[in-house]
């Protein structure tokens, strides 16, 4: 492997958790409040104004610190992060595991539940959900992971398939244990490294797909995030001057993508040292 | 025979699934507060007898399942309800704007495909060297890229910056042709397409490639190879053998890319005010015009699940292993 | 034609590295035929595959030259090789099964062989048709797919692709392995047809002996990447001076001698990621003495023009005697 293979998966983690430590210390690193209005001595709103020593990202329109609010975004993404792939991973697993052990009419229900899940287009129903929901982080977060275990459930349930037939477990049955029993201590532990692959890259879409909502205006208005940030400046008319505004949280939110998905690489490779 | 049997059985199973995610988005969409006559004139605006009466035109007095039978029956004949915004037929609305998101989105799913397929091809078939580690790391990275970002940023760069594009929509009001390929019936639109269709392939090819490669590394080590190799095939025919062979997951995973084409068309459409039914959904939904929210919405749920209709008969006629 | 001297050559192996072949040396004269027998995993693809410099890149030869028409094919540049291939050499793989392309009729395959060296679709339609019917093909069946013939049509269409620009030499890779005995048949009096009428010369792989002998006027017996013996195939079937050639002559039925029992050779070949000291075969040797586990037996050329690998090879004649017996065989593992 080259050298530049082995580096990436350690420049993922080290950025990932500086993210971490960034969001827990956000109140003490940000040198504003993300959410109130800065003014001049003169008493005017410092409206987009560029990077200087006192605002090092500079302001938004409204006279916002920029570098505070991405300081603040930083907690969004964790949040949608974690608890979406959680959820996600607590739904599609359970759902490919039940599919996959008891096959027959529970599997053809359950998998005609996950091709129409497919057949959903992903953000136009997030964006519909969260409208009629009301726009707030725990409806984004439920909009988001309403969907997206239908990928972990079909690929957990193929592995169950397989691992079905395999001896210990035929052995376990013989042995009298329960369905539970079987399923979540024989098979279970046999399926978490690929499901915990799947919770390492559903982070990265629930991140990007929260961005998106919040893009298109349904975001928390309570609530500072990356994709918002990028909603207000183009809602403003501030794209073709703001550059400190646009390109920060943007490229916060590619690098953190791209550091997820190198992890998630880099433990595919430990996982299954096959693969390289 | 059988492939007929095949696509007549994929058929009813689309069909199906049509029918119960229309049952999911009729209940979706109940799940708003208050009935449309609220929403379409707000609360306590209107009489209680006008009201009343505008419950009874459009059928809100009856039950659930009745009122859906009778959605349901219209939809099939092409009446997709009135507009609460527009105050018009939501077809009358929505047909044109389907055409437009068409405009932009073929363009972009089949460049991403085309580029992904053949620079997969590259990467798989220089495998183990090291050009192809980092090429595999690289691409990893338009994946990764939020599609409004890079909208903005090209946006910023070459319409507000350079202007050597527009900076949105599909049409000029008054574009006075100057050159002779300005008069060209395609020009206008297709400067307009430049911005949009770069941000959607630079977004959407990462996933066809990184199947691609995959797919083609595994080509790689088959015993035809091998053979194509003794047949002192050159170089190029044997990629060309291997890529015509590894394409087949592309095709499969179309469907879904298609899937998801429709989630960055909507941010597209938005960033670059594109007359689509992505924005239109986004607008409507924002206007509470639900009628109309529903049917943009029901139609792109429909593209895919028939596109993932025509994707499974293309891979049957494709792989003559399945066809039977 | 085809001479392989000391040729060694060793695999890349996730698990470390895999002697597959260890110092063959052959010679296939213009013309001639050559068997090579032996257990499976003895390397025999493997060294197919090295005669036609097909070799995988996890492959690596590691010492010694290949050498077709007196020309060292790893000193050639890719492009001469390339045109060399299927002009003068053509292969027919082990399994046809997977080694014509899944997505192409058999037309396509014809056409795109025969325009890597230049030649025309129509010319290529033309000859394909004619060969078909040489290895008795209806040629309607060349607008099939693979997966629409039987085992015994995809091996014919095989031969026939092989034979597209009347090569000189043709490596054959058990091209009967699996097909029913009727069919097997037909390939074989095919293969010794092309062999009498076309002149051609033939590398012929098989892990049955009677087929080679059939075939093959020379043989050698592999086993774990190494020759035990080689010579001419009468000589070495009727007279075997090897006590593996033995032990495999008495695994396979005896047209000639129907009444004796098939008797297969208890044990397994060595693993090459870490092969034994002595011989190779020494495990599984009923004659073994604490010599052969210790020292290496080289190959040795006697006075008619075989070769034996074996510290007892001198004893031959009282070997063959004793390994009449089938009770030896089992008592060896
Ligand atoms: N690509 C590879 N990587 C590692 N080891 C290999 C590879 N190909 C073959 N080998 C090993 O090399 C040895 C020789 O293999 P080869 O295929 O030449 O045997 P063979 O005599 O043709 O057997 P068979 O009769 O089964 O075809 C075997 O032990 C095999 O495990
Ligand atoms: S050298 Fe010894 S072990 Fe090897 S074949 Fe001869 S007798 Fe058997
Ligand atoms: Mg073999």
């Amino acid at each position: 492997m080259s050298p530049f293979a082995s580096w990436s998966g350690g420049f993922g983690a080290i950025f990932l958790s500086l993210v971490v430590l960034i969001a827990v210390l956000a109140p003490w690193l940000s040198p504003y409040d993300p959410l109130v209005n800065n003014f001049d001595a003169a008493g005017q709103l410092r409206r987009l104004a560029p990077p200087s020593a006192a605002h090092l990202l500079g302001t938004t329109y409204y006279g916002l610190d920029v570098l505070s609010q991405l300081i603040h975004g930083t907690r969004i993404v964790l949040i949608v992060g974690i608890t979406c792939a959680v959820l996600i991973a607590l739904i599609g697993t359970n759902i490919g595991l039940i599919a996959g052990y008891y096959g027959g009419r529970v599997d053809t229900v359950l998998m005609r539940a996950t091709d129409l899940a497919f057949g959903v287009p992903f953000i136009p129903f997030a964006v519909v959900l969260v409208a009629l929901l009301g726009p707030s982080l725990w409806n984004t977060i439920i909009a988001i992971s309403f969907l997206m275990w239908r990928s972990t459930a079909r690929v957990i349930r193929s592995q169950v398939l397989s691992l079905r037939e395999r001896g210990f477990v035929k052995a376990a049955r013989i042995a009298g244990a329960s369905d539970m029993r079987i399923l979540y201590v024989h098979i279970f532990p046999n399926v978490l490294p690929m499901a915990l692959l799947y919770v390492s890259f559903d982070i990265a879409w629930a991140v990007l797909a929260e961005a998106s909502i919040s893009f298109l205006g349904f975001g928390d208005p309570h609530q500072t995030s990356w994709g918002q940030m990028l909603y207000l400046a183009y809602v403003s008319g501030s794209i073709r001057q703001a550059w400190w505004w646009t390109v920060p949280p943007g490229a916060a939110l590619s690098l953190f993508v791209i550091a997820v998905f190198l992890v998630g690489r880099e433990y595919e490779r430990l996982a299954n040292p096959r693969l390289r | 025979m059988a492939f007929w049997l095949y696509a007549a059985r994929r058929a009813a199973h689309t069909a199906v699934t049509l029918v119960l995610l229309l049952v999911f988005m009729y209940v979706l969409f109940r799940l708003v507060p208050g009935d449309p006559t609220t929403i379409m004139l707000g609360t306590g605006e209107l009489p209680f007898e006008a009201q009343q009466r505008l419950r009874e035109l459009w059928g809100l007095d009856r039950p659930q399942w009745q009122q859906f039978v009778t959605y349901a029956g219209n939809l099939l004949t092409g009446d997709l309800g009135m507009s609460f915004y527009f105050r018009r037929p939501v077809i009358e609305i929505v047909w044109p704007m389907l055409l437009n998101t068409l405009v932009l989105m073929t363009p972009v799913v089949v460049i991403s495909i085309v580029l992904g397929v053949v620079i997969g091809t590259w990467l798989g078939w220089r495998r183990g060297e090291r050009i192809e580690e980092i090429g595999a790391i690289l691409a990893l990275i338009p994946r990764a890229l939020p599609v409004f970002w890079i909208g903005i940023v090209l946006l910023a760069l070459f319409a507000y910056e350079l202007r050597w594009f527009p900076i949105g929509g599909m049409r000029q009001a008054f574009f006075f042709p100057e050159t002779w390929y300005q008069e060209l019936p395609f020009f206008d639109v297709a400067r307009h397409l430049v911005l949009p269709v770069a941000a959607g392939v630079l977004t959407s090819m990462a996933d066809p490639l990184m199947i691609q490669r995959t797919a083609l590394i595994e080509v790689k080590h088959e015993d035809f190879m091998t053979h194509a190799r003794a047949r002192g095939l050159t170089e190029r025919a044997q990629r060309r053998l291997a890529r015509r062979t590894a394409f087949l997951p592309v095709l499969t995973y179309s469907a879904i890319m298609v899937g998801f084409a429709f989630g960055g068309q909507v941010l597209l459409e938005v960033v670059f005010n594109w007359p689509g039914i992505g924005r239109l959904m986004v607008n409507s939904v924002s206007q509470r015009d639900y009628p109309v929210a529903q049917a943009t919405f029901f139609l792109m749920a429909a593209a895919v699940v028939t596109l993932n209709l025509l994707v499974d008969l293309a891979y049957g006629w494709l792989d003559p292993r399945i066809r039977q | 034609m085809l001479a392989l001297d000391d040729v060694s050559i060793i695999y890349a192996a996730r698990s470390g590295p895999v002697q597959a072949v260890s110092g063959v040396t052959l010679h296939l004269p213009v013309g001639g035929s050559l068997g090579l027998v032996g257990e499976s995993g003895c390397g025999k693809s493997t060294l197919a595959l090295a005669a036609l410099s097909l070799l995988p890149p996890e492959a690596r030869l590691s010492s010694g030259a290949v050498r077709l028409e007196g020309q060292d094919l790893a000193t050639l540049p890719e492009a001469k090789l390339r045109r060399l291939r299927w002009t003068r050499m053509a292969y027919v793989p082990q399994s046809a099964q997977n080694a014509l392309v899944p997505v192409h009729s058999l037309r396509r395959q014809f056409r795109d062989t025969a325009a890597a060296h230049g030649m025309r679709s129509a010319a290529a339609d033309e000859r394909a048709a004619a060969l078909f019917q040489r290895v008795e093909l209806d040629p309607a069946i060349l607008d099939r797919f693979p997966h629409e013939l039987s085992g015994g049509m995809r091996q014919r269409a095989m031969i026939a692709l092989a034979l597209l620009f009347g090569p000189s030499l043709l490596v054959a890779d058990e091209p009967t392995t699996g097909l029913d005995v009727i069919v097997q048949r037909q390939v074989i009096d095919l293969l010794r047809d092309l062999r009498t009428e076309d002149g051609l010369a033939l590398l012929f792989i098989s892990h049955d002996i009677g087929v080679v002998a059939e075939l093959c006027s020379h043989v050698a017996v592999l086993y774990a990447g190494k020759v035990m013996e080689s010579g001419a195939t009468d000589r070495v079937f009727s007279l075997p001076n090897h006590p593996y050639t033995m032990g495999l002559q008495r695994a396979f039925p005896d047209i000639r001698h129907p009444e004796r029992s098939i008797v297969s050779i208890a044990g397994h070949p060595p693993r090459l990621s870490a092969p034994p000291q002595g011989c190779p075969f020494a495990p599984r040797c009923p004659f073994a003495q604490p010599l052969c586990h210790n020292t290496v037996p080289s190959l040795v050329a006697g006075p008619d023009g075989r070769a034996v690998a074996c510290h007892f090879a001198a004893d031959a004649e009282a070997l063959r005697d004793r390994a009449r017996d089938p009770a030896l065989w089992d008592a060896a593992a």
